[in-house]
């Protein structure tokens, strides 16, 4: 065999075909090699804008999260309903759960954010400020759950106007300052009516920080 | 404490790693592919578990070092060495295979440097081989200064009497190995910290976080290739840098003796960080509560098809189920999908949820590999509707949980299996030859047709034909003069004819003879060079760290045309096997029995297992064939590392890719290669196992 045809032969099937070879390293590598240099097909990209359907949806329907380091936006959806604890799903199959507006856990975005015990968080912005404690956890790089414990000041910030999809609203400003020995970050929470209506949200150092619309 | 921030946007999530040295270390690779400066080594550690591959080259040596940092203070190091010129200019050049390694005796602190000691090229001919005692100073942030005392090379320089010798005139000489003495290599060679020793040092200067300038004082005079003339050895001073050209790949040049330019690159990896990856598992579906009004009157019956499709879409088989007395459900799978069995069960439970009548509140979930059930865990629903979004939740599930031997088939539904019985698949195939015989890197590559048939979920036919691509033949191993029965230094001749080959074709058969047993029967075209009947017996408790094996078979050795014929020696051979796994992570196997040649002997193997499906390891084999019978080596020995392809990808696979950096492969110390041993595919689903060290992954 020459080299031109050993070439094509191997070019043709390079990355396998039949059912033994579907989703192989192969094939996948080729996927990601396409999307790197942009020849291969583009991955679904979550919806940027919002359809007039999920616009005018029932008020509480539907969440507009944006991954902030991502610049991605997608419209949230609600899946389940466990005590309290509403798990929201995007078109691209990302997961996240929130408890009275807390985020207490994402799937489907690679550095998750496994599980969250947030002691007080919500109790603290109704009252206009104090103190909360958080247990978070993640998923090591060696497939261990690691726990950070860390102690919360929420405190208000005042008076903000903010731009929704729906207009501008007005609405008082909280930031919440996590620390623990292991962890740090700032939460901010914009509340109207007693309703949390926008958040910023960490979830983990992988992630970065998301930002929810209640629509 | 040390802080690394990650940005996003306007806000930074701070995540602070805990319990690192408080001194920044500037960390490179040499010449040799050790930590060190350019020819010499130097006192830093690699980071735990990193690995490093570096190549390097001067016109007299190419190098290929493979180091692993076993231990946070011990590392080994594998190489293979090009040799030009060995025995003055235009003589042959050869090969050298060694090995390393190093322990750091102490970390450095505001007053202590880091000082470590190491054997270099610690077997077999030696032809590198020294010891060294080295400490490491960090002056100020940018410089640090290295001093050490070497042996063996790095004695070679301005040397002076050993004062070990007041000890022990042993220490005195280093005496000098003829050819003769070391042609088979591989064995200890006995010289450690022996004959004259001298001092050997330099300087790094960290210019930028990216590129440092590195000065050394070389103690090894190279002093063989001096006298015949190979090497132009003006000055004992190298001068070099090291520039990180990303995270992860460092580059390095550097002149030697005055007269040799010299250029290396270092790619390194460490398991225990996991990169980030382009692609995502999709989320699981979420727990489903029961309504407090449920009526428990639902029939499962009805929703049979929907419960196999919704286990379908997360790559789980549904195999049977049982709901007795309407409050347990008994339910066994398959799952393709999931490296971990945990995180597999984790999704099983949650569909359950969803899909099964609200009287249910006892799961009993059965994973199954190879058609045979590997455990039985029983869970409460309850428990899953209280700590899917818990902090703790993967913890109080596991604890809350029981796992024990699977039950029997008695009871179960079976569900029409509706997965195609018949599979195949064409596609490329590329084997990487390292260090064999005289060719340091060699490509065999071609297609592969993999055909396979379920006659039931644990009886199945596979085959593999392979057509190499490859124009030019393996090279040749010298064969050694021996009576043993050619075993693989045979290997050349299979399949060299050109035409297709039946690379394996094989029946196997599984099964549970009874409670913590499993059992295996393999018939048919078993490798390349073997075929004929495997069996084995494997005693694995799910909670046990300690397993038993037993493999017995009787196989004959296959023609070199690869097809359907066998030559005219068989053999019988088997092994009785002990495993155990450590807490720590280490993992050991000892091997003792007969192997394919009919020698005796045994197989000793340990390994660093990483959760995260990582492993690194290395095995070597002591046989009833003498080492000079044995051929060059001595014995079988090797490193093999295994990857798994989540790591890299970040999608759900239960593919991983071993490899073997394998010293020569000879007669001595064969074993059969049969596909499907029992014991990786048992322990995958056992608490003392995979799925108990992966069981953070179960809420995933």
């Amino acid at each position: 065999m020459n080299n031109v045809a050993k070439a094509l032969c191997l070019a043709l099937i390079a990355t396998g075909c039949g059912p033994l070879y579907e989703g192989n390293l192969g094939t996948r590598l080729a996927e990601t090699a396409g999307q790197v240099t942009g020849l291969g097909p583009e991955p679904e990209k979550p919806v940027p804008t919002l359809s007039p359907a999920l616009a005018n949806a029932a008020p509480g329907d539907v969440l507009l999260v944006k991954i902030i380091a991502r610049n991605a936006v997608a419209p949230l959806t609600k899946v389940a309903d466990n005590n309290g604890a509403v798990t929201w799903i995007s078109p691209g199959k990302v997961t996240m759960s929130f408890e009275d507006g807390i985020l207490v856990g994402t799937r489907g975005l690679g550095d998750d954010l496994m599980g969250v015990d947030p002691d007080g968080v919500r109790d603290a912005l109704n009252a206009g400020g104090g103190t909360a404690t958080r247990r978070q956890s993640f998923l090591s790089s060696e497939d261990q759950i690691v726990t950070r414990d860390l102690t919360c000041e929420v405190t208000s910030l005042g008076p903000e106007e903010i731009v929704t999809v729906t207009g501008p609203r007005m609405a008082t400003k909280f930031e919440e300052d996590c620390k623990g020995p292991a962890l740090e970050f700032k939460n901010s929470y914009w509340m109207a009516g007693g309703d949390l209506i926008r958040s910023r949200q960490a979830v983990s150092a992988g992630v970065g920080f998301i930002q929810v619309d209640q629509l | 404490m040390q802080g690394k921030r990650f940005t996003a946007s306007s806000c930074a999530i701070a995540a602070l790693l805990l319990g690192q040295s408080a001194i920044a270390q500037d960390l490179s690779y040499n010449l040799y592919g050790v930590p060190g400066l350019i020819d010499t080594p130097n006192a830093r550690s690699a980071p735990d578990a990193e690995i490093a591959a570096t190549i390097s080259a001067f016109s007299l040596q190419q190098r290929g070092s493979f180091s692993f940092q076993l231990l946070p203070r011990l590392s080994g190091t594998f190489r293979y060495t090009g040799i030009s010129e060995e025995l003055g200019p235009g003589t042959d050049g050869t090969f050298d295979r060694s090995f390393d390694i190093r322990y750091q005796l102490v970390r450095e602190t505001d007053i202590w440097p880091d000082i470590a000691i190491g054997l270099q090229d610690f077997l077999g001919t030696g032809d590198l081989s020294a010891e060294y005692i080295v400490a490491t100073k960090r002056l100020t942030p940018q410089i640090d200064v290295t001093a050490g005392l070497g042996w063996g090379r790095l004695g070679t320089r301005n040397g002076f009497d050993n004062p070990l010798g007041a000890l022990d005139p042993w220490f005195d000489d280093r005496p000098a190995r003829g050819r003769a003495e070391f042609e088979e290599g591989g064995t200890p060679t006995g010289q450690y910290f022996r004959g004259d020793m001298a001092v050997f040092g330099g300087v790094t200067y960290e210019y930028s976080d990216k590129l440092t300038f590195k000065a050394e004082y070389s103690s090894d005079a190279y002093v063989r290739e001096t006298d015949n003339g190979t090497l132009d050895n003006r000055t004992p001073l190298n001068f070099g840098l090291n520039y990180t050209w990303r995270p992860g790949l460092d580059l390095q040049a550097a002149v030697l003796h005055g007269s040799e330019l010299a250029a290396g690159a270092t790619l390194t990896l460490n398991p225990r960080i996991r990169q980030p990856v382009s692609g995502d598992e999709i989320a699981p579906p979420p727990v489903r509560i029961r309504p407090e009004d449920a009526q428990a009157a639902l029939s499962w019956g009805t929703s049979e098809d929907q419960l196999r499709d919704r286990l379908k879409e997360e790559g789980i088989i549904l195999v049977g189920h049982d709901v007795r007395a309407d409050t347990v459900a008994r339910v066994r799978y398959t799952n393709t999908q999931f490296r971990s069995e945990a995180q597999a069960m984790g999704r099983v439970a949650r569909i359950l949820s969803a899909e099964l009548p609200a009287a249910v509140e006892t799961f009993v979930l059965e994973p199954m590999q190879a058609g045979i059930p590997l455990q039985s865990t029983t869970l409460q629903r309850s428990d899953l509707e209280t700590f899917e979004n818990r902090a703790t939740g993967a913890a109080e599930i596991a604890a809350r949980s029981t796992t024990e031997d699977a039950g029997s088939v008695d009871g179960l539904t079976i569900v029409p299996n509706t997965e195609p019985k018949f599979l195949w698949g064409l596609g490329p195939y590329a084997n990487l030859i390292v260090f064999n015989g005289d060719a340091p890197i060699q490509l065999d590559y071609g297609l592969d047709l993999r055909l396979q048939y379920a006659f039931a979920p644990n009886l199945e036919v596979k085959g593999l034909i392979r057509q190499s691509l490859r124009d030019i033949p393996l090279a040749d191993e010298t064969e050694a003069e021996n009576d043993l029965q050619n075993v693989r230094t045979d290997g050349r001749f299979y399949g060299r004819d050109g035409h297709p080959v039946i690379q394996s074709l094989t029946l196997a058969h599984y099964g549970r003879p009874g409670e913590n047993l499993y059992s295996r029967v393999s018939l048919g075209y078993l490798e390349q060079q073997h075929g004929g009947v495997s069996t084995e017996l494997l005693w694995k408790p799910t909670d046990s760290r300690f397993a038993l094996g037993a493999e017995l078979n009787y196989t004959a050795q296959r023609d070199f045309e690869q097809l359907f014929g066998f030559q005219d020696y068989d053999v019988v051979s088997g092994h009785l096997s002990g495993y155990y796994s450590f807490a720590n992570g280490f993992h050991t196997q000892v091997d003792v029995g007969r192997y394919l040649a009919g020698d005796w002997g045994a197989t000793f193997a340990l390994d660093r297992e990483f959760d995260n499906g990582w492993r690194v390891g290395a095995y070597f084999t002591l046989t009833d064939v003498p080492f000079d019978e044995f051929g060059e080596g001595s014995f079988d020995k090797g490193i093999r590392i295994t990857v798994p392809h989540d790591f890299f990808l970040g999608n759900a696979s239960r593919d991983k890719v071993t490899t073997n950096l394998q010293s020569l492969r000879r007669d001595g110390g064969a074993r059969l290669e049969v596909d499907g041993r029992l014991y990786d595919i048992v322990r995958d689903g056992h608490t003392a196992g995979r799925f108990g060290d992966t069981f953070g992954r179960f809420w995933r």
